[in-house]
């Protein structure tokens, strides 16, 4: 156990600054919650293609990403930590009034990944040429509240989050809307959500100040932004510890950061099949 | 000669040994009730889990034998003057369920499985957030 416990926080450190985009509620509401406390852990691997909105990066990425997965709750509290598709990231929670089926949580997590001049960290240390002389961005982690409703296997949440963590200093607010559909032993989850981005995310993430300008890469200054979400997922049992996993993530994004000089499309996709160990 | 006396000598020793033998391996096979798989794994611990089982029975006598469920009682099918059966059964359940094969003429139980479920989370948290992206 101690073995797996400093191989757990090995790639915990290591995996955590591989995380990109959004992490989602999802619940099978149909399952009566674990009392106490109840921990899940595993490790694998996934392939993954992805079409990048990042400008410099080639429109087709493929390749191989572990995947580390931590899921802890005790009573109100809960922990994730989960790199079960493409990226993963930290969310802490609290339960505050789960009554009638609505819920009020405090909630803290990365919304946005870092990227600097070499693109997105999984992409290796090559600095790639449009991007060369851009500042570092730097991961952010957002706490605020998420109200959600919740139906037999789906449920509908908004949240309003800030960032405490000095990268931007900006809020996010995301509305999604999420479903668990079990289909014998397969687990299929779809959702689709709206996230609205302040400007002084937007900016920090996707403007161009007057010190990254250069003739090809005019400053850039953006207003509020918005997304488009939608991803499908599905998990497998093949036995007691090992799980098939694959998914889907499609996102559009709104003209303030499509517009941006470092972005070269209106949109990303990414897709990724995998297996875990669960211990 | 004496090559022939050595095999009806060696053949009436081992007979006995034999006779006692087979019966033995003979009984472990025949009053045999045999769930395969006998595991069926789900996702979620309280999740239902779906499973084809080939439940398959062997006696000794030729008789009339029925299968039930341990808990419930249920008659699932009945034979009539068999020595052997197979059942197939749709494994749907969120708990680990018990066959009994029981001799209709008297009720009683001659042989019993298991099909045991298992999870791969135990983990049933309502908060949980799946970072998919």
């Amino acid at each position: 156990m101690r073995v797996y416990s400093a191989l757990l926080l090995t790639c915990l450190t290591l995996l955590s600054a591989t995380s990109q985009a959004s992490n989602r509620y999802y619940a099978d509401n149909t399952l009566e919650p674990s009392q106490g406390f109840a921990w899940d852990w595993g490790i694998g691997l996934g392939y993954y293609i992805e079409d990048s909105y990042l400008v410099g990066m080639d429109s087709y990425n493929d390749g191989i990403e572990p995947d580390v997965h931590l899921a802890v709750s005790y009573d109100s509290f809960y922990l994730d930590y989960d790199q079960s598709q493409l990226s993963g990231g930290l969310t802490l929670g609290y339960s505050v009034i789960d009554k009638f089926e609505w819920g009020l949580d405090i909630v803290g997590t990365n919304i946005q990944s870092g990227f600097d001049e070499t693109g997105l960290n999984i992409y290796g240390n090559d600095v790639i040429k449009e991007l060369e002389g851009i500042r570092t961005r730097d991961y952010d982690f957002d706490v605020g509240l998420r109200l959600s409703r919740r139906f037999e296997n789906s449920q509908i949440s908004f949240e309003y989050l800030h960032d405490v963590s000095g990268a931007h200093n900006g809020w996010v607010m995301n509305s999604f809307f999420s479903q668990i559909i079990p289909w014998r032993n397969w687990e299929f989850r779809s959702g689709v959500g709206l996230s609205a981005y302040s400007e002084d995310f937007t900016n920090y993430y996707f403007g161009i100040s007057d010190s990254e300008a250069l003739a090809t890469r005019p400053v850039y200054s953006p207003d509020t932004s918005y997304s488009l979400i939608f991803e499908f997922h599905a998990e497998y049992p093949i036995n007691r510890h090992w799980v098939f996993l694959t998914g889907w993530l499609s996102t559009w994004f709104s003209n303030d950061i499509h517009q941006s000089p470092i972005i070269s499309q209106e949109y990303q996709h990414k897709a990724k099949v995998g297996v875990r160990y669960v211990f | 000669m004496f090559s022939k006396y050595y095999l009806c000598f060696t053949l009436l020793l081992s007979g006995p040994l034999l006779a006692e033998q087979q019966p033995e391996g003979e009984k472990k096979v025949e009053d045999a009730l045999i769930a395969l798989p006998d595991t069926c794994v789900a996702l979620r611990e309280g999740r239902n889990c779906y499973a084809e089982v080939d439940i398959t029975w062997h006696q000794q006598q030729i008789g009339n034998y029925c299968l039930r469920n341990a808990q419930s009682k249920h008659i699932m099918q009945c034979w009539l003057m068999q020595q052997k059966g197979l059942f197939r059964y749709q494994f749907d359940s969120a708990e680990t369920i018990g066959f009994e094969l029981i001799s209709s003429d008297n009720g009683k139980v001659v042989a019993s499985t298991e099909i045991q479920l298992q999870w791969v989370y135990k983990n049933r948290q309502k908060k949980r957030r799946w970072r998919l992206f």
